[in-house]
């Protein structure tokens, strides 16, 4: 009896077995929060189901974030209608160490041989405890939270302000943009984007505002609390109940479909923040230092670099890099006995990446050298205060080496009226500017308009045309090379002179058995060529029947004969032709091989 | 053999154009003309300096450098329409003159109305130089020349099937497409002007091409409008994102159209 239940329980053992084996394996992984400060903690799940042979899990890459608790391991297994599940859940506390967007994962957990890897995931981690205010809030429908990136920085120095409206259950819209007093900041808003969150375990749908700031005054200033308009759907509350709202007809979906709601606009207020800007350091200030903070470059050119005394050249200086550009000012070259300086045109751009405000402003400055002592333009210097590394940086290009030729014999220098560089300082105020002198050459493209110029009509139409002759020339040599009986077509002609003329010189000889060969020899080839045969096929017994199927006339067939049978009889016959019969002979060739030519071209 | 005739055959037409192109002189008597225009100039006698400056361009000279001179003579008689508009045909023909920019941009900041901005940023130009530093004469001869070559190029490549060489024509065929757009469009706004300057004292600006049409808005000497259209003596115009009608005589067209 024993043994008989023993076996019974191993049936089931090895049954369930073979069920848990047949699990499909999966591996995810969930946090309670996407969003909190540094130095807060979150709770990481990673649920192994289908296995509880699970080994510890391994984090590839974790960012920002770090290990503080775990794992705390669970195991669960249930039966449900005779299928059993199983899983085993590690549980984690992490700490937010770093701020900005941090990840988590994946995460690699081995089960068995093979290894299971969970999908990256995204952590907002932010500076200052504003996140935790999203947590407070969480549970409520709607709410609204401002956070900064930073709250203690230097005048000048850029703040991410961002305004989060949350919400859940709930539908909402008109959305307005934030109000937002900021007085001493400057302010550039940058549209808004939206997402899902989870916050305290709620997954809530947020819309982002953000607004890169800069702060213009040294102090304290509280930022907020920001406000902001939206229009919530929500359920009528208290009303009478009719006929359709039983059960039956089901109270709800009739609220549904009958729009039973009342959109109800709420004006939702932000918790508020203080942003501390400190006074940029007196120690190591360069003298020329503006004000500028952030992290820029200098590059500076001039062009060109031989000029002759009293023409411009052109000092072209490009700054760019992270900071509120539009707040920087250049000092550019000023006048001095050498040089005469023009104002500097400027042109700024700017534009945000990554929620970092990157500019560059190019100057542009004319500067005549008076003289030919001009060896150099001087340099350009800029100075800007680094918030990252808490130091002055002082960039400097140039001075910028030149060649100044002397100006013509006899032409005296002459600089126009100027508007006086770098005098805003001094208040000068400018009562005219004035334009640089006119030019006395014409140089090189401009005397003529090139539209329509029979050099250029020829140029632009005389290429494609070239270029189809050279295509057809091409084609047709091609053709040439690899179509035989063409080019004995093509050639049958000159070959049938060619033997005419040998045949008056053999005439001329009076060689008249080389005449008779040259005639029957031109006259058979060329018959041959025509009718894309061999010539040995072509002789005064055949000639009738070829020529025959080509429609020749039976005249010039017969008088083809009879001059060819001549020939055979000057050749092959033993005999030697008479002057006369060989002079006639020839003639009548050549007015037969003239037929020919017409008859069979 | 052939092959090397003909690549000197396309090597002569191609210097040649060039040498054409860029060695045309002026004739003794518009030389004549453009001395007397700029001492007329250097004896501050502008209106004779401007009249003898448009003379030459009657005669069919159109040089940059005219224009520029002209723009300058206007602007020293207080005629600031007539002068952005000269330095406009100037900045056209000498894309690349910091002279020109720099005379325009004093005389824009005297216009009482600066409408126009320029909107292409400084890398767009920079990409597209074959464009926007390039003159309309020169965009044309670049392309006539290179097309020539190319043709010239595709023609030797019927005879000689040369790896290189097709490796060449096919970046040659790309910048000929490119060069081909930019000279299009280059000949396209030379025939067809679209941009003016306001040349009188002050101009009413009207909803309708005729007198008795409302006046909406008046322009001043020196701003620059862009040309929708013409009907009778009356320029449709756009000026700083506001349409309406203003009397053709108003209004100078920028345009170095010689034909």
């Amino acid at each position: 009896m024993g043994k008989k239940i023993l076996t019974i329980v191993a049936s089931v053992f090895v049954v369930c077995a073979g069920l848990v084996c047949a699990q499909e394996v999966r591996v995810t992984a969930s946090v309670d929060r996407q969003e909190l400060a540094v130095g807060e903690r979150l709770t990481l799940q990673i649920v192994v189901e289908g296995s509880q042979n699970a080994g510890t899990p391994e984090f590839k890459g974790l960012r920002g974030l770090r290990v503080v608790q775990g794992p705390a391991t669970s195991t669960q297994v249930s039966i449900v209608n005779g299928a059993m599940s199983s899983s085993v859940t590690f549980t984690y506390q992490l700490m937010a160490t770093a701020e900005g967007e941090q990840e988590i994962g994946p995460i690699e957990v081995r089960v068995g041989r093979q290894v299971y890897r969970t999908t990256p995931m995204k952590i907002l981690v932010t500076r200052t405890r504003s996140a935790s205010v999203a947590n407070e809030q969480a549970g409520k429908a709607v709410f609204l939270v401002l956070h900064a990136d930073r709250t203690n920085v230097y005048v000048n120095e850029q703040v991410v302000l961002t305004a989060t409206l949350y919400y859940r259950d709930v539908q909402v819209a008109n959305v307005s943009q934030p109000q937002v007093a900021l007085p001493g900041f400057e302010v550039y808003e940058q549209g808004y984007h939206q997402g899902d969150a989870v916050i305290n375990n709620l997954r809530y749908r947020y819309v982002r505002f953000p607004m890169i700031v800069f702060p213009l005054q040294v102090g304290r200033m509280e930022v907020g609390p920001v406000r902001m308009k939206v229009s919530v759907r929500e359920p009528v509350a208290q009303r009478a109940r009719g006929f359709f709202d039983d059960g039956f007809f089901g109270g709800g979906l009739l609220d549904e479909f009958f729009g039973r709601f009342q959109v109800v606009e709420h004006e939702i207020e932000s918790n508020t923040l203080t942003v501390e800007a400190k006074a940029l350091p007196e120690e190591g200030r360069p003298a020329g230092f503006t004000g500028a903070v952030g992290e820029y470059e200098l590059e500076a050119r001039v062009e060109p670099r031989e000029v002759q005394a009293g023409s411009a050249v052109t000092l072209k200086v490009e700054l760019r890099g992270a900071g509120n550009i539009n707040s920087v000012t250049m000092a550019m070259l000023t006048n001095t006995a050498e040089l005469r300086v023009y104002e500097a045109e400027t042109r700024r751009e700017q534009r945000v990446e990554g929620m970092r405000m990157i500019g560059r402003r190019e100057y542009a400055q004319l500067v005549v050298p008076v003289s030919e002592k001009v060896k150099e333009i001087p340099g350009v210097r800029f100075v800007y205060f680094n918030p990252r590394e808490g130091r002055y940086v002082e960039l400097v290009k140039g001075p910028f080496e030149v060649r100044v030729t002397p100006a013509p014999e006899g032409s005296e220098v002459r600089v126009a009226d100027y508007r006086p560089a770098g005098d805003e300082g001094r208040k000068v105020k400018v009562l005219a500017e004035d334009i640089l002198g006119i030019k006395g050459r014409v140089r090189g493209f401009g005397l003529r308009r090139a539209v329509g110029e029979p050099e250029v009509v020829g140029l632009v139409v005389g290429g494609p045309l070239v270029w189809a002759g050279a295509v057809v020339l091409a084609w047709w040599r091609e053709r040439l090379r690899t179509d035989r009986a063409l080019t004995r077509r093509l050639q049958a002609g000159g070959r049938l002179r060619k033997q005419m003329r040998e045949a008056r010189n053999a005439y001329r000889r009076r060689e008249y058995r080389r005449m008779c060969e040259a005639v029957a020899e031109g006259l058979c080839e060329y018959v041959a060529d025509q009718l894309r045969v061999s010539a040995a096929q072509v002789g005064a017994g055949s000639v009738g029947e070829l020529l025959g199927s080509r429609k020749v006339e039976v005249e010039t067939i017969e008088r083809l004969k009879q001059v060819l049978e001549r020939c055979d009889y000057g050749r092959f016959g033993g005999v030697t032709l008479e002057t006369k019969e060989a002079q006639e002979l020839l003639q009548e060739a050549e007015r037969v091989a003239a037929r020919l030519e017409r008859v069979l071209r | 053999m052939k092959a090397g005739v003909l690549i000197q055959v396309i090597s002569c037409v191609v210097v040649g154009a060039l040498v054409c192109g860029c060695s045309e002189r002026m004739s003794v008597e518009a030389e004549r003309v453009w001395k007397e225009a700029c001492s007329a100039y250097a004896e501050t006698n502008y209106a004779k300096a401007s009249r003898l400056f448009r003379k030459l361009e009657g005669m069919g000279y159109k040089p940059g450098e005219l224009y520029y001179n002209l723009g300058n003579a206007y602007y020293r008689q207080g005629e600031l329409g007539q002068a952005i508009c000269a330095y406009r045909q100037a900045q056209w023909l000498l894309p690349r003159d910091g002279d020109v920019a720099a005379n325009l941009a004093t005389a824009r900041r005297a216009a009482k109305e600066q409408l126009v901005k320029d909107g292409v940023p400084e890398a767009v130009k920079g990409f597209l130089f074959f464009y926007y530093h390039v003159s309309p004469d020169e965009s044309v001869w670049i392309f006539a020349v290179v097309s020539s070559g190319l043709f010239g190029g595709l023609a030797l490549n019927a005879f000689l099937r040369w790896g290189w060489l097709r490796q060449v024509l096919r970046v040659m065929g790309v910048v000929w497409v490119v060069l081909g757009l930019s000279a299009g469009i280059h000949i396209y706004r030379l025939v067809n002007p679209r941009e003016g300057v306001v040349v009188a004292e002050q101009a009413e600006v009207r909803s309708g091409p005729s007198e008795r049409e409302t006046v909406l808005f008046a322009l001043h000497d020196g701003a620059e409008v862009e040309i929708l259209g013409h009907e009778g003596g009356w320029y449709k115009i756009k000026a700083g994102g506001q349409k309406g009608w203003i009397g053709a005589e108003n209004v100078s067209v920028i345009s170095v159209w010689r034909r």
